[in-house]
């Protein structure tokens, strides 16, 4: 019989062996990661198709039945026992209170909730088979976000950014604007294990205590001459530091942060500042239409109301992208319609639908679509049978969609059961979802890791398959 | 930081809209800790900033980054501003109180060259502030408080020889 003590001592050199292995691995993972700027540009796997990314993230678990996913056979069965004891609440199917038509060449079925959208729809690729392992918020905000639901992990963005590096050192690379407190807060938008450099930098909200959209970036007292100055002198000391250190490149790399932030503080509110749009782009995206109202003037806090808070943030959304920020974020909350779905989904769609369409058509304009992956969806759908006058959470069959950087316009992909309640075909799990995006910005989800805790830690874990039916 | 600002803990914190995040953000929070009480999903953004390990997450090795947010930190947060505020109090000449703060930061006198550097930042200082038509009295205040906030910002002061 071999002992546990017999079979180290004999296997190689004991617990002495693994104390060094650990070592000489921790020593070798440091030699492999000489990146003297993090945030340099990095070579894709392959060539990519999208050179960024933007999120609208539905907070609250949208419904798909009512929105991108046409189900004539629940509208059918309205009132009837929901099949198999599926949903709870007496189990009666809901149909959809909204028409469905179909809309752009490819006849896409969007419902009556998406008017302004639906003349993109040739520029949609929906995704009918979406599915994630939980049906509780919090669990599946962070599933969405960071790929497992259990603790947080590095999120999209920050593994977006770690994979691609950014075009302007002058802005963030990752931002999101609106994120909630709840829900895992800030790990949705968190580096975990991966250098802090990579987490998301926050706009609005403000919760920092101090009312500004952006954390840190003005000085309450000092003027930017006097800064300046200031700053001139903390640079001699630095380079007087480095001089007696010799070669050093963690004080070379402080010198450099210094001036980078200070570049960062005068570009940061230009891009920060809508005033500079025409009337004309501010109507595209519905801006004129609400004043005060939600969010309160020229902020980017959360949404509420009509299309003028949603409009601002997704304007904000496209001057960053346009400026080199390699990921962006939008939150719009109160999507968790238990309750009176008819007019509070009819309200919570009017917030998006203009902003979105003016968003898609900006892009466009401006030649920015061809290569930014546009993503919208919520953590899971709503249960095609109904809680009172609402709908429940429903997270084996909903809907996501992309627009732009190399999709397939104009395509519903995968579809649910009759009434809606899962994914039957063409299934994407938020594994395969996230694989599909890094796919398409040139990233192997395979082959993107980061050590950590003695591993090769992925955004899929273990799991993931591209989506290739959706690739253009 | 707030060892060389030589400030005591103080207990009450700022209200705000969301109390958890106001409390530990607030920049007149002194309290310093080897064992600090961490909200699970609510770290202070400082130590977020400066690569604080996640409290949901087993961390045995924290990444060091150097990057412009830490910067910004250091330039424009009022942790950092009503830190150097507390150095003025002692009062004297230029150049003692110059060597004063040397000492407490660097554990070391300044050079003569760093003194005489010292000296002129103070003196470019007070000229821009001049330009920036700031009043006289508060002139002499906004200088020192610069003065002391360059040091916490230096590399001398954030890095272990």
């Amino acid at each position: 019989m071999l002992s546990r003590r017999t079979w180290l001592k004999t296997t190689c050199s004991g617990f002495g062996y693994l104390a060094f292995a650990a070592l000489a691995h921790a020593q070798a993972a440091r030699a492999g990661r000489p990146r003297a700027n993090p945030l340099a540009p990095q070579a894709t796997h392959f060539t990519p198709r999208a050179r960024r990314v933007l999120f609208l993230c539905m907070e609250g678990g949208p419904s798909h039945v009512d929105t991108f996913d046409y189900k004539p056979r629940l509208a059918a069965a309205d009132g009837t026992p929901a099949p198999r004891r599926r949903g709870g609440f007496g189990g009666r199917l809901l149909g959809s209170p909204f028409r469905f038509a179909r809309h752009g060449r490819s006849g896409l079925w969007i419902s009556e909730l998406f008017p302004e959208l639906s003349r993109h729809a040739d520029k949609l690729c929906l995704l009918n088979g979406m599915h994630t392992d939980l049906p509780n918020h919090a669990q599946a905000f962070l599933q969405m976000h960071c790929g497992v639901y259990q603790f947080p992990r590095p999120s999209l963005g920050a593994w977006v950014l770690y994979g691609l590096g950014t075009t302007n050192d002058n802005l963030p690379g990752f931002v999101t604007v609106s994120p909630p407190q709840m829900h895992g807060g800030p790990a949705n938008y968190g580096a975990s294990f991966l250098p802090a450099v990579y987490q998301g930098t926050r706009v609005g909200g403000g919760s920092f205590g101090s009312g500004e959209q952006v954390s840190n970036l003005r000085n309450s007292r000092r003027t930017p001459g006097a800064q300046r100055v200031q700053l001139d002198y903390v640079q001699e000391l630095n380079r007087a530091t480095a001089e007696s250190l010799g070669q050093n490149p963690e004080i070379e790399g402080l010198i450099s942060s210094y001036e980078l932030a200070f570049r960062m503080q005068r570009e940061f509110p230009n891009v920060l500042n809508l005033r500079e749009e025409t009337a004309a782009t501010l109507r595209l995206y519905g801006i004129e239409e609400q004043r005060g109202a939600g969010g309160g003037r020229g902020g980017f806090g959360p949404a509420a109301g009509g299309p003028g808070t949603f409009g601002r943030q997704c304007l904000l959304a496209r001057r960053l992208l346009e400026a080199g920020v390699r990921f962006v974020e939008v939150t719009m909350g109160g999507w968790d319609h238990h309750r009176n779905l008819r007019e509070s989904l009819t309200s919570s769609c009017r917030a998006i639908d203009k902003p979105i369409a003016g968003l898609l058509e900006d892009l466009q304009r401006r030649g920015l679509l061809a290569d930014t992956l546009v993503l919208w969806g919520g953590e899971f759908g709503r249960s095609p049978s109904a809680q009172g006058d609402g709908r429940d959470h429903n997270h084996k069959g909903y809907t996501m969609w992309m627009a732009g950087g190399g999709v397939k316009g104009g395509l519903a992909h995968g579809r649910t059961d009759d009434h809606g309640f899962e994914a039957v075909e063409g299934k994407v799990h938020i594994h395969d979802w996230h694989a599909t995006i890094l796919h398409l910005l040139g990233l192997d989800h395979e082959r993107l890791t980061y050590r950590y805790a003695g591993r090769d830690m992925r955004l899929t874990d273990v799991r993931g398959n591209v989506v290739r039916a959706i690739l253009g | 930081v707030v060892a060389r600002a030589g400030e005591g803990p103080v207990a009450r914190f700022g209200p705000g809209g969301d109390p958890i995040a106001a409390a530990i953000n607030d920049p007149r929070n002194t309290h310093r800790s080897i064992y600090l009480p961490i909200v699970r999903d609510r770290l202070p953004e400082v130590l977020s900033l400066f690569d604080g390990a996640d409290p949901v997450l087993i961390t045995a090795d924290r990444p060091t980054t150097t990057v412009p947010s830490q910067s910004l930190f250091l330039l424009n947060n009022a942790f950092v501003m009503r830190a150097a505020d507390r150095l003025l109090q002692s009062n004297g000449a230029e150049a003692d109180r110059i060597r004063e703060a040397f000492v407490r930061f660097y554990s070391r006198p300044p050079t003569a060259g760093e003194q005489a550097g010292a000296a002129a930042f103070l003196k470019a200082y007070r000229a821009q502030l001049t330009k920036d038509r700031v009043p006289a009295p508060r002139q002499e205040r906004e200088s020192w408080s610069a003065f002391c906030q360059a040091l916490f910002a230096s590399a001398e002061f954030q890095y272990r020889k």
